[in-house]
């Protein structure tokens, strides 16, 4: 099932797409109670996707139609940050290494390295990637599959963390080299305000095996930028979920951004930088498509 | 003013205390649930009225319970990092620690055996922020000072050289005993002291205006070109003084911690 949250009227709904995914049923149209998706995580009912789907099946009158409504991001309030895995593509690890002077073998990790995009809220599709003149220029975009936790996960031991997870979704993890740089750490140039577009929706996890592949390919302007396989991952999704759960609940609606794959022209670096009106696309096999446009904000000129 | 949380019946109450008394915000017609969200959407005129509360209808402390200040803060707590170190760096550095749930003082700090060897205290400052702010100068910052709230900032040494971040090092459940009070920046006249003791030994002892870079600078920092929620916690970082610092052992099961600050009260908790 793809869950999603949406606007029509303006009314802002949770709901699901139809078996055909022409349409959406709301939560509420199926007699459900969740408004939000967090609200369905919250849920405490371990059957709430089977009584999702039963609904689904039953429901004989028509949904809305997909192209009526605007799709938001599915989880637009963030709690407690977005976790991210950093180097998790063994490739991308190494190109970084080289563009910062290091030897390749410098990227080579023997444990996660876990960090916090600290967003207050996160952006959907369509929204725009802030460009902000004088200070945030240098804009770096990553595709990465996230993780949507649908419970309170607590010491979950790999092969378990499938029944924690309520799906997967796609995730543009966007921050500013320069600002990294000066900072001499990734965090504030990577928890700008709509620095983490996600969506279109939540591919819910009783579509997948325990350890789902997925392709994942980010184009600028249609031209190719990044390309991979989670096959790659040097720590696999129950590897990640599990480890972090270790004496650490992840509360129900934790994202966590499973790591970005290399890019196809690293050493390019002009070619890397994005400018206003570039459109990013994130696609990846079994959830879909993100797209987002890079746009100029100019209100940050009092601090150049 | 000094903002507190008491529990009664099931029941948690964002509230003012005064003299051993506490009033719940309730009673004075604010229906914010937590001490979070009232520094959230506190306004001018409300903070003015309590200025003016009568604590003669008061509850009693000893009636209640008290609960740590902000208990399950919905964001990660923003941490400065080595910013009482004598360097001379250019830029903060900010970090982040998730906090599901903050413990109060005579809580048991859980020490997970096997997955942590080196336990360590941090005595921290919180800056609690007082409404959402965007893009504020340092002198405008002081505005959006809700108050300050203690912390012990406690980090798992091991965990940190294992994943190259403090991130999960900080993070584990249980690593956040918090303070009782939020205290308005009025009440104090003088650079705020804060000390940390293990078992009767003075570990830590520093002001918090010997820090690099101050709270005004972080807010104004934070804010720039994202919206920095009211309610945000902003810690101080830490002083000299750890166990990692003086090469002293690190926590152990049984050892008593306790970290203090002028007006904001004191916290013991016993390694699990």
């Amino acid at each position: 099932m793809k869950i999603l949250y949406y606007e029509i009227n303006s009314l802002h709904q949770a709901g699901v797409l139809s078996i055909d995914g022409e349409s959406v049923y709301s939560f509420k149209q199926l007699g459900l109670p969740w408004n939000t998706i967090q609200e369905l995580c919250d849920d405490k009912d371990t059957n709430k996707l089977k009584k999702i789907k039963n609904r689904l099946k039953e429901i004989s009158k028509e949904g809305t139609s997909l192209r009526d409504v605007k799709i938001l991001s599915p989880i637009p309030v963030v709690r407690r940050g977005i976790i991210c895995i950093g180097f998790n593509f063994q490739k991308h690890a190494q190109e970084v290494a080289v563009l910062r002077g290091e030897s390749k073998d410098s990227a080579n990790i023997s444990y996660p390295i876990y960090f916090s995009k600290r967003n207050a809220t996160t952006t959907g599709p369509g929204d725009a990637i802030p460009y902000v003149k004088g200070y945030a220029e240098n804009l770096d975009v990553g595709i990465e599959v996230a993780v949507i936790v649908g419970q309170d996960a607590l010491n979950v031991p790999k092969e378990k963390v499938k029944e924690y997870i309520l799906g997967y979704t796609i995730a543009n993890d966007v921050c500013d080299t320069r600002i990294n740089k000066v900072y001499t750490q990734p965090f504030l140039g990577k928890s700008i305000d709509g620095y983490i577009p996600i969506g279109p929706w939540i591919v819910t996890t009783d579509e997948f095996e325990e350890n789902p592949l997925f392709d994942l390919k980010l184009t600028v302007n249609g031209e190719i930028r990044q390309k991979g396989n989670t096959r790659d991952l040097v720590f696999d999704i129950p590897y990640i979920v599990s480890e972090l759960s270790t004496n650490m609940t992840l509360k129900a609606g934790t994202i966590i951004a499973t790591g970005s794959p290399a890019n196809i022209d690293a050493g390019n670096l002009e070619k890397l930088l994005l400018l206003p009106g570039d459109i990013i696309t994130c696609e990846i096999s079994q959830i879909g498509t993100l797209t987002n446009v890079v746009k100029e904000k100019n209100d940050a000129e009092v601090w150049l | 003013m000094i903002f507190a949380v008491y529990a009664y019946k099931g029941k948690t109450f964002p509230s003012l205390y005064k003299n051993g008394k506490v009033v719940s915000l309730k009673s004075l017609g604010l229906n914010y649930s937590t001490l979070e969200e009232t520094a959230r959407f506190i306004d001018d005129e409300q903070f003015e009225m309590l200025k003016r509360v009568d604590f003669s209808q008061g509850i009693d402390i000893s009636n209640v319970t008290l609960m740590p200040a902000i208990m399950e803060p919905t964001q990660d707590v923003i941490i400065m990092e080595n910013n009482f170190v004598d360097d001379d760096a250019q830029l903060p550095t900010y970090f982040y620690k998730k906090v599901n749930y903050a413990n109060c003082s005579g809580a048991i700090i859980p020490s997970y055996p096997g997955h942590v060897t080196e336990l360590d205290y941090q005595v921290e400052v919180c800056v609690v922020v007082r409404n959402d702010v965007y893009q504020v100068s340092k002198e405008q910052a002081t505005k959006h000072i809700f108050g300050y709230l203690l912390i012990n900032n406690i980090i798992a040494r091991n965990l940190t050289l294992r994943h190259r971040r403090p991130y999960i090092a900080t993070s584990l459940n249980g690593y956040l005993p918090m303070g009782y009070f939020i205290v308005t920046a009025d009440e104090f006249d003088k650079p705020i002291e804060i000390k940390s003791y293990v078992n009767g030994e003075l570990r830590q002892r520093d002001t918090i205006n010997n820090v690099n870079f101050d709270f005004n600078y972080a807010i104004s920092d934070l804010s720039r070109i994202s919206v920095l929620r009211g309610g945000s916690l902003i810690s101080s970082g830490t002083p000299y003084g750890t166990a990692k610092d003086l090469n002293k052992p690190f926590l152990s099961s049984g050892d008593i911690v306790s970290v203090e600050a002028d007006n904001l009260g004191i916290i013991t908790n016993i390694i699990d």
